[in-house]
């Protein structure tokens, strides 16, 4: 009968968990309502402490609308979180995050209750069995031996052991001791979970949820890129030096750690480190001919940094051939018209000098 | 046994040094915190003041997003049409003080500029209820550049709060993000800066 009631319990918690899940479907909902709950996951750039949705600020208006705007136009959820992090950056969200440490924070406190819960189960059963003695039965029986002074029901059951007559109401109060402990430390662990959790930084928008562990090499190309994003240089080439470490041919990690080595030579002045990015970016070049990013870094270097204009031309020009990402596309044809330019300009001063010369 | 009988002799002593010491290391942690406190007082009150500086942005050194808008004589404005010259996108509010701040500056700017033809100043309603105030105060206190109501450049641009400069490479490229008022001699030594590391 009892086994019947747990059954019945469960049966009813996985309905409505069920049921909750689904009244979240994306589909089910209107562009406000899904407006509204991205909005609660978005922080507000100049209030501390509060979403978009409920700050009333002109920025919190302007994302509030974009929101809108985009699900109008038929983002996906996930599409604008990403795009608002591709212009604020991470932070921009107040979700906690759901990556490496963070995955372990927000199963603590799942964790935590299902022990406590399961411990607690375990304690009463064992205390049914043992022995049901109420409490200021037990507390008599403390002070007398309990043989002698219980009635026939309570000594019949507390009597099954020959050697426990004096332990019901110690053990009683360990199990009291271990219940409040159990508890206790639930309680705690989800507090302690709960402040880590809350003090810890957005994870990426469209960061698996499974956490970082295990994670595939064009999400940690994703995350080095993201670190760029942010202006986190030395952040994002330590990124790009673990990808090498585990796939030492990886074109892109290759390519981008040359680009910002020759960029920080660039900021600090030092030609060492270009031709250090140089070589990186020559080895992208090498592993894999038709990646088009590496040959427009290489462009960009031998043009701004070894006047080489013609080798320029070309790379760009293998750039524009190489099926390039469309967002660059008009950055490098830009380039190419002032590389063209330049070669000729160095051209028509090179027959000047042998004009003069001659 | 011995050590039993020393404790009683030993513990008066003990129990008068323990308070006094006790009472020691509190002064001392006052006084640290005290000392301490000062320390950060004297460092904020005297490091410069934030209100400008460069910070980091998700769109340097990628293409600006697009920004186009009606400007106050309804004719429509774009970023894109000022393509080949270095453009300072401004967003602003005439109820902003840092923003009418930096206006006689950017003034300078955009006048020192338009004679070289090398940059120039597209300004950002922040506030789209503002347009009608922004107007007035361009009337009032100059500024020839284009003034564009734009409804998604905000977002776009991830601008946190106003004022807010970017800085815009003649192919595009965002280089620069400014938070906070101009100065003009600090904007020319930036866009100096940046021309040098890109031309």
């Amino acid at each position: 009968m009892r086994r019947l009631v747990w059954a019945g319990i469960l049966i009813l918690t996985v309905v409505a968990l069920a049921v909750g899940a689904r009244s979240r479907e994306p589909g089910a909902r209107s562009i406000a309502e899904r407006t509204q709950h991205i909005a609660k996951e978005v922080r507000c750039p100049t209030c501390e402490g509060l979403s978009v949705a409920e700050s009333s600020a002109p920025v919190s208006e302007s994302i509030r609308s974009s929101i809108a705007d985009r699900l109008r136009e038929g983002a996906t959820d996930d599409e604008v979180r990403s795009y608002l992090v591709s212009r604020y950056g991470r932070d921009i969200l107040l979700r906690p995050p759901v990556t490496g440490v963070g995955a372990v924070v927000w199963a603590t406190p799942v964790l935590a209750v299902a022990v406590a819960t399961g411990a607690a189960a375990v304690v009463f059963r064992r205390r049914r069995r043992g022995g049901d003695v109420a409490d200021d039965e037990a507390e008599t029986a403390l002070d007398q031996p309990v043989d002698l002074e219980l009635g026939p029901e309570v000594g019949s059951k507390v009597g099954l052991d020959g050697g426990r007559e004096r332990e019901p109401p110690v053990a009683h109060r360990r199990r009291r001791v271990a219940v409040a402990t159990i508890a206790g430390v639930g309680v705690i662990g989800a507090v302690v979970a709960g402040a880590l959790a809350s003090s810890s930084s957005a994870r990426e928008a469209n960061a698996p949820a499974t956490g970082t562990i295990a994670r595939g090499i064009s999400s940690r190309l994703a995350m080095a890129r993201q670190l760029i994003g942010e202006g986190k240089v030395l952040d994002a080439i330590k990124a790009y030096d673990a990808v090498l470490a585990d796939h030492p041919d990886e074109p892109e990690a290759l390519a981008y750690r040359g680009w910002m080595i020759r960029l920080a030579g660039r900021d600090t002045g030092d030609p060492g480190l270009i031709d250090t990015g140089l070589a990186s970016i020559e080895r992208a070049v090498v592993v894999d001919p038709s990646y088009a990013e590496a040959r427009f870094f290489r462009g960009m270097v031998l043009w701004q940094d070894k006047s080489d204009p013609d080798a320029a031309v070309a790379d760009f020009e293998a750039f524009l051939a190489a099926n390039p990402p469309a967002d660059l596309i008009s950055v490098v044809q830009n380039a190419l018209t002032r590389a063209r330019a330049d070669a000729a300009a160095k051209a028509g001063g090179t027959t000047t000098t042998a004009a003069g010369a001659a | 046994m011995t050590t039993l009988e020393a404790v009683p002799a030993v513990d008066p002593p003990a129990s008068t040094s323990r308070p006094r010491r006790r009472g020691h290391a509190a002064r001392w942690a006052a006084a640290m915190i005290a000392v301490l406190s000062l320390l950060l007082v004297g460092l904020l009150a005297t490091r410069p003041p934030a209100a400008t500086r460069v910070a980091a942005s998700p769109l340097l050194g990628l293409p600006a997003p697009p920004v186009e808008g009606p400007t106050f004589s309804g004719e429509t404005a774009s970023l894109a049409a000022l393509r080949g010259k270095w453009v300072l996108v401004n967003f602003f509010a005439t109820w902003c003080a840092p923003c009418r701040e930096e206006h006689d500056d950017l003034v300078a700017f955009a006048r020192t500029h338009d004679r070289r033809g090398d940059a120039k100043v597209l300004s950002v309603l922040y506030d789209r209820d503002d347009g009608e105030a922004a107007k007035q105060y361009f009337a009032e206190h100059g500024g020839t550049w284009p003034v564009v109501d734009s409804r998604s450049a905000n977002v776009d641009f991830g601008v946190r709060g106003v004022p807010e400069s970017f800085l815009i490479a003649p192919d595009g490229t965002v280089t620069l993000r400014i938070i906070g008022g101009i100065e003009v001699g600090q904007l020319e030594a930036l866009l100096a800066r940046v021309q040098e590391r890109l031309e």
